[in-house]
């Protein structure tokens, strides 16, 4: 085994740079997504829209319930604080411990259910997804 | 007829296949609530990382085959899409650890972080194939990073439990 001074060697710390590089350059799309005028809260199973909701327009609380490949999932909407999985038949509920979501880009998914929920800038369903990169 | 180091080898192979089955488990009882869902340490990797450096290559692929058959068939996902997003994630992390392992100059825990990295990295493709929206692709960032303290984690465990056995690559080089 080669002698070791600190706990990295010489090339972990090219490999930890790689990463944070490549974590830089898949993070660009980030900085180039429009001031919105607003969001549309969209879900979907399997690139089929079955529901749509502009955030700022959720009049208080209500459920919805939609089937999806293994059993139903129920999502939340609350006028505060956007939208959440509040019910679904999946053994991992990880869509249920992601909490609300509320921000451009944010995605809620049911991976076993192929269902989720994503927030789109209202702009760019008029002028599709190109638009929000300028 | 086996020689000793083949059954050494035998025997270690199935200790780890059992040591990740029972690490995959006991981590996916965690209610973690990370900052980006689904998101986990990756003990197994502890597991995998260990074979790498203790077993020849044929044993370490069919550890890895037979954790996550074995694992995901004991937690009730085998062939759910959960089990074939991990499957690829662990896939390119095994290929990836393999590669950076000839790299002169890198530690156990280089070979780690490169190993989580790519597991993520696959994870998040697999499940951006499977859901069919490129939406999930800005996780990668996030992905990523987290990768460098789960792996240099994993990392640090592998080598405290390889300095343990004493036996960095004995059983690769003459199964003693």
């Amino acid at each position: 085994m080669n002698k070791q001074a600190g706990l990295l060697s010489k090339n972990d710390f090219a490999i930890i740079l790689t990463i944070v590089l490549l974590a830089a350059v898949f993070s660009l799309p980030h900085f180039f997504v429009a001031d919105e005028q607003g969001q549309l809260i969209v879900i979907a199973n399997d690139q089929q829209v079955l529901y749509e909701q502009p955030l700022l327009a959720i009049g208080g609380k209500y459920e919805k319930t939609f089937a999806g490949n293994e059993g139903k999932i129920t999502f939340a909407f609350d006028s505060e604080h956007g939208v959440k999985v509040s019910h679904a038949s999946c053994p991992d509920q990880i869509c249920v411990h992601t909490g609300y979501i509320n921000k451009p880009r944010q995605l809620l998914v049911c991976l076993p259910g192929k269902i989720y929920a994503e927030i789109k800038p209202l702009n760019a369903k008029e002028a599709g997804l190109d638009a929000i990169l300028r | 007829m086996r020689s000793s180091a083949d059954t050494r080898a035998l025997v270690f192979a199935a200790l780890l296949t059992a040591l990740g089955i029972a690490l995959h488990i006991v981590e996916s009882m965690i209610p973690f609530t990370a900052p980006f869902p689904g998101a986990k340490i990756g003990l197994a990797n502890i597991t995998v990382l260990l074979c790498l450096y203790i077993l020849p290559l044929p044993y370490t692929v069919g550890v890895f085959f037979l954790r996550i058959i074995l694992s995901s068939l004991l937690v009730g996902t085998f062939l759910s899409a959960g089990f074939f997003i991990g499957g690829t994630g662990g896939m390119l992390s095994l290929l990836v650890m393999l590669a950076v392992k000839k790299i002169p100059r890198t530690s156990l825990l280089g070979v780690s972080m490169a190993g989580a990295a790519a597991h993520n990295l696959g994870q998040v493709l697999m499940a951006t194939f499977i859901i069919n929206n490129t939406a999930l692709l800005y996780y990668l960032p996030v992905a990523l990073l987290l990768a460098l303290p789960a792996g240099f984690l994993t990392g640090l465990v592998a080598r405290a439990a390889l300095a343990l056995l004493n036996m960095d690559s004995q059983v690769k080089k003459n199964g003693r």
